[in-house]
């Protein structure tokens, strides 16, 4: 045990002393991983673009389970990274723990809040974005089944779920909105094949438009959309691309711009802590409009759906917000 | 509106199971023929991710499926060489497979894919709904014939139940138990391709979400009968499967929560070992 200490740490010690002198950033994605094609793909998208343009040195990793997030986090730190940031709500424990360790470092957590000086806590309005897709769905539902697939049951994704719903009764107060989570633990953001099976049966039940708020797992919604000819509504990144035609739009969630934008600032020297809230009205959370669903939608609809992002931002639709009302 | 949900139950039901009942079949012919089986996990998952590679790059199912047989089968000469020639206690090859296997995959779909682990959708117009059931169906009926009808199957037993026996009728027990673990990864291999292409369209990290386990747990709870283990596999499918239509039932999730709807699996597996309990008799010779 010693030994593997010691040569632990003069490994450490070469990697330390091998490494430039650029601003150093370590990424620490959640488990559905890089390519997500969704959440950890938007944060990973981010850090890129801040490692291309601003020269900063990028290191990122996975964690394959909790338990490993500390250790992730603590590693960084005492590699005397600059910035650590931490991809998902379930590295909260994990950041505040190490942050308090290692005051010298800079953290950032997405969907998470930790109180402290040098944690930036980046936070996102679900419930507005998720509203405007729940007004999409049910202007392109025939049948006023609509559904919703939510990854791990957890407060977060229950308010995406409760924006949908208030999204889709504005629209059509008769609607029906169909819901399942795929989980409890960690392995609901990365079970595709289970995300497929709750599609086909919210089809069998007549839904015909389904947003998922499910990471990795999404790829089953958009199959079994492809298979059943319904429309699919993606998360997070831009997911129209994934099947044009069956992906009605993409609920943004700007992980990205978060992220670079907190690379960018630390990098000069103007990092804070403290929460930042991205939501509708700084285009944090949007809908995604582009060459592949631009079909699907008439300048009519387009029209209305821009105008209930206005009255949101505007304040003139109340939003029901999970972590407010329960 | 009764019948529909009816159906599609049992529709759901049959695909939940599809990939259990691959498993189950491949790990009755280990645990038979007396060599414990855990890594059943980790030839789901070389099955998955080399069936969706293969057929990524070929555009043929078919060719994914084989692949996925024939490479579970490679992977599985390790098991045989650590266990059956070099005498390794078969519980701790088993688990150092299945860690092998979370560490190779993402080395080779890093230098593939340049990913972390996943591969990229295979064209959904080539998925072929009947080739699954097709290849289920045969996989059965073969693995019935083989450990019911033929003296191979009768050694193969033999070789769990009674080693001595064999030895004096001058067969190596080594060398059939070897046929039968190849002959396990190849069918468990299988069942990983049906996950990657006909359950969903890529591999995802870690995506046999413990079937391997399940798969063993219903051939120990069917007592290690081949007909038996399938029902079971059949069972832990259909709790699956009520499972997600419960959960979507608006009468059913507004008046129970989510959480006690999710446990349903679980629950009636716990039940199910207690009121179903069927005589153990598990090969002599198993270790």
């Amino acid at each position: 045990m010693l030994v593997a200490g010691r040569i632990f740490f003069f490994l450490s010690a070469i990697i330390v002393s091998s490494t430039s002198l650029a601003f150093k950033v370590g990424l620490v994605l959640d488990k559905g991983g890089k390519d997500d094609k969704s959440f950890n793909t938007s944060a990973y998208n981010g850090a890129t673009k801040a490692e291309k343009e601003l020269g900063i040195e990028l290191k990122y990793v996975e964690a394959t389970d909790n338990n490993s997030l500390e250790v992730l986090h603590r590693n960084f730190a005492q590699k005397k990274y600059d910035l650590v940031i931490g991809i998902g709500f379930a590295q909260a424990d994990a950041i505040k723990k190490v942050a308090a360790l290692f005051p010298q470092t800079q953290f950032a957590i997405v969907d998470g809040e930790v109180k402290a000086n040098n944690v930036r806590s980046l936070l996102f309005e679900e419930h507005e974005g998720s509203f405007l897709m729940g007004a999409a769905a049910a202007m392109k539902s025939k049948t006023g089944v609509v559904g919703f697939l939510g990854g791990m049951d957890i407060p977060l994704i229950r308010r995406f779920q409760k924006g949908y719903e208030a999204g889709v009764k504005y629209i059509n107060p008769k609607a029906t909105v169909l819901n399942n989570y795929i989980g409890v633990t960690g392995e609901a953001w990365n079970n595709p094949t289970k995300a497929k099976e709750m599609a086909l049966s919210q089809i069998g039940k007549k839904a015909d438009v389904i947003f998922h708020a499910a990471g990795a797992s999404g790829s089953g919604l958009f199959d079994a959309a492809a298979d059943k000819k319904i429309y699919a509504i993606g998360v997070d990144s831009n997911q129209n691309w994934i099947k044009p035609g069956v992906v009605l739009t993409s609920m943004l969630k700007r992980v990205d711009v978060a992220v670079y934008e907190t690379i960018k600032s630390a990098n000069a020297k103007q990092f804070q802590g403290g929460v930042i809230r991205f939501g509708l009205k700084d285009s944090g959370v949007d809908w995604a409009l582009d060459q592949n669903n631009e079909k699907l939608w008439s300048a009519l609809e387009k029209n209305k759906l821009n105008e209930i992002k206005k009255q949101i931002i505007a304040k003139k639709i109340a939003v029901p917000d999970y972590y407010v009302t329960k | 509106m009764i019948d529909s949900i009816f159906i599609l139950l049992i529709l759901s039901t049959f695909r939940m199971s599809l990939p259990l009942m691959f498993a189950t079949c491949g790990g009755y012919f280990s645990e038979k023929s007396g060599v414990a089986q855990i890594s059943l996990e980790a030839f789901l998952l070389v099955g998955a991710f080399t069936a969706a590679s293969v057929s990524f790059f070929s555009g043929t199912l078919l060719l994914g499926y084989l692949a996925a047989g024939v490479m579970a089968a490679l992977f599985g000469q390790i098991f045989c060489i650590f266990t059956l020639k070099l005498k390794a206690h078969s519980i701790i090859v088993g688990t150092a497979l299945n860690l092998l296997v979370m560490g190779l995959i993402p080395i080779v779909s890093k230098s593939v894919f340049d990913s972390t682990g996943s591969t990229p959708s295979i064209n959904a117009d080539n998925v072929y709904y009947a080739l699954p059931v097709t290849i289920l169906i045969v996989t059965i009926t073969a693995a019935f014939w083989l450990s019911n009808r033929t003296i191979w199957g009768l050694q193969m037993k033999f070789a769990g139940e009674k080693r001595l026996a064999l030895e004096s009728i001058g067969v190596n027990p080594i060398i059939r138990q070897w046929q039968a673990v190849t002959l396990c990864a190849f069918i468990t291999g299988l069942g990983g391709a049906v996950l990657s292409t006909y359950l969903s369209s890529n591999y995802s990290p870690l995506m046999s979400a413990g079937r391997g386990f399940i798969a063993l747990a219903a051939l120990i709870f069917a007592g290690w009968s081949l007909r038996r283990a399938l029902l079971v596999s059949l069972f832990f499918g259909f709790c699956e499967a009520l499972q997600i239509q419960l959960q979507s039932n608006q009468l059913i999730s507004s008046r129970i929560p989510a959480e006690f709807i999710q446990m349903i699996p679980y629950a009636a597996t716990l039940l199910a070992l207690i009121f179903l309990r069927a005589k153990n008799n598990p090969p002599a010779e198993l270790r």
